[in-house]
């Protein structure tokens, strides 16, 4: 799959149809990867594909567009299934145009917790191969659990999972994607309310979650706004909450669940947590969901007639 | 007088909720108005800020009022088909859907946060909503859930302690 990657991603520079191509290459543990930009064809070797290649590397389209725009080359980006997502996104909301990026789709069976995976090797422990399938289970990410998008929806080239060589897997998972929303659902109000102030007390406001997020691409974040001064910067607890109740909101009917904001957080505020809750109540009340269509409204741009209203006076 | 911002505990019974409203300039600012006009009383609990159209309504302000010290926020405009900008209050309609479900979601008490729909001839609708969102509010108790903590002697914001079990 790496070999077939590596041959693609050479013809399309040695063709010159692309002028970079963003993709994955090992890091320097030798375990988990690191985003990596080609520009020319000998460094194609540099390019892999594994377990570990969690990043969206999506993000990058928006500080490479100026380079796409250009007459003729096009940037070319190694996604996964929901990567592809967070790319109609970025369509949808003409921050990128479709025609000026290539998207090299992977197939996808699932990205490994990358903590969970150092700790392993850290500790010595080998896997058996009869455990390696049970293995898997246990370190698949929470959000390839319950995927949908194994094989990306839009692609212009698709490298294809060697193993696979029959039929592609059913695209229905069994899995509740929302069990962890509905849990907290269940809980009584007081009780939620004392999970988030506990989570939201840890927030270091060092706004990684917005960095990483492939659709946060405003010019000028409201956190960094100071007339007015929305957020406060002083090193308290004050703005802590604010910010993650805008950061949430600024992505509802937007977000398409990649768990980078989650990822990114050095103090593992659950913050998927919430953009799964938007997303489920965008799904309920308005009957959308994010990333499949680049054509489609977005929800808060959009409205219907009969759109619920009975907590309105 | 000089007015702490914070939630006077020790005399519990004098506490009065404070309520910030954002009133679209042609429907429920007048509505408001002609209420004063008629001399309806309501209470006097509610500052309110005039604004172009509900849709003007950024749930950062509803926020940003919560986190100041408000004990609630009512956001009203025109009746759906009222708009002065046609759909306005369209858009502010499934803003604040979703906003008011992601304020449930975190636990923060969904009687700080209202909408309503109060036409300019509805002087008598508005003083009913004001009654009632105040009672609400006041049977929620003092805001200690967004209201930043802030120190009591210096009034400056209280400085991160280290918690523990994190």
């Amino acid at each position: 799959m790496i070999k077939r990657l590596q041959e693609k991603v050479g013809k399309l520079l040695r063709e010159k149809k692309v002028a970079l191509v963003i993709g994955y290459e090992m890091a320097g543990d030798g375990i988990s990867t690191t985003p990596c930009f080609i520009e020319r064809e000998d460094e194609v070797e540099r390019l892999v594909w594994n377990e570990h290649c969690v990043y969206n590397l999506s993000r990058y389209l928006i500080e490479t567009r100026e380079l796409a725009s250009s007459p003729s080359p096009k940037i070319g980006v190694v996604a996964k299934g929901c990567d592809v997502k967070s790319i109609i996104g970025l369509i949808q909301e003409n921050q990128i145009k479709r025609d000026e990026v290539v998207i090299i789709g992977m197939e996808c069976e699932g990205q490994f917790d990358v903590e969970g995976e150092r700790q392993f090797k850290v500790e010595g422990l080998k896997l058996k191969d009869k455990d390696k399938d049970k293995d898997k289970e246990g370190k698949l990410l929470e959000k390839c659990k319950a995927c949908e998008v194994h094989i990306p929806k839009v692609y212009d080239l698709l490298i294809k999972d060697d193993r696979n060589s029959g039929a592609p897997e059913p695209q229905s998972p069994e899995v509740n994607a929302y069990a962890q929303v509905e849990e907290l659902e269940g809980k009584s109000q007081e009780e939620r309310w004392q999970y988030w102030k506990k989570e939201f007390a840890r927030c270091i406001k060092c706004y990684a979650c917005r960095q990483v997020c492939p659709l946060c691409f405003c010019p000028q974040c409201i956190a960094d706004q100071t007339l007015p001064q929305w957020i406060s910067p002083s090193p308290s607890l004050k703005g802590n909450t604010t910010w993650n109740i805008v950061r949430a909101f600024h992505l509802a009917g937007r977000c398409i669940d990649c768990g980078e904001c989650e990822r990114a957080c050095p103090m593992k505020i659950p913050l998927r947590k919430i953009n799964k809750k938007l997303g489920k109540e965008i799904k309920e009340m308005f009957d959308y969901e994010a990333g499949l269509d680049s054509e489609a409204k977005p929800p808060l741009a959009d409205f219907k007639l009969e759109d619920p209203e009975e907590f309105i006076r | 007088m000089t007015e702490s911002r914070e939630p006077n505990t020790e005399q519990q019974e004098e506490w009065q909720p404070k309520i910030i409203g954002f009133l679209c300039k042609w429907c429920s600012y007048a509505g408001a108005d002609l209420a004063g006009g008629s001399r309806i009383p309501y209470p006097a609990n509610i500052r309110i800020i005039r604004v172009p159209c509900s849709g003007r309504v950024n749930p950062l302000f509803v926020l940003k009022c919560l986190e100041n010290g408000a004990d609630g926020v009512l956001v009203s405009g025109c009746h759906p088909g009222d708009c002065h900008y046609s759909e306005g209050n369209y858009y502010a309609r499934r803003k604040f859907a979703v906003f008011k479900k992601l304020l449930e979601y975190l636990g923060v008490d969904p009687r700080r946060f209202q909408v309503s729909w109060v036409s300019a001839a509805e002087g008598e609708k508005w003083a009913e909503i004001v009654k009632t969102v105040v009672e609400e509010v006041r049977a929620a108790g003092p805001n200690k859930q967004l209201s930043a903590p802030v120190d009591k002697c210096s009034g400056a914001p209280v400085k991160r302690k280290h918690l523990k079990n994190d």
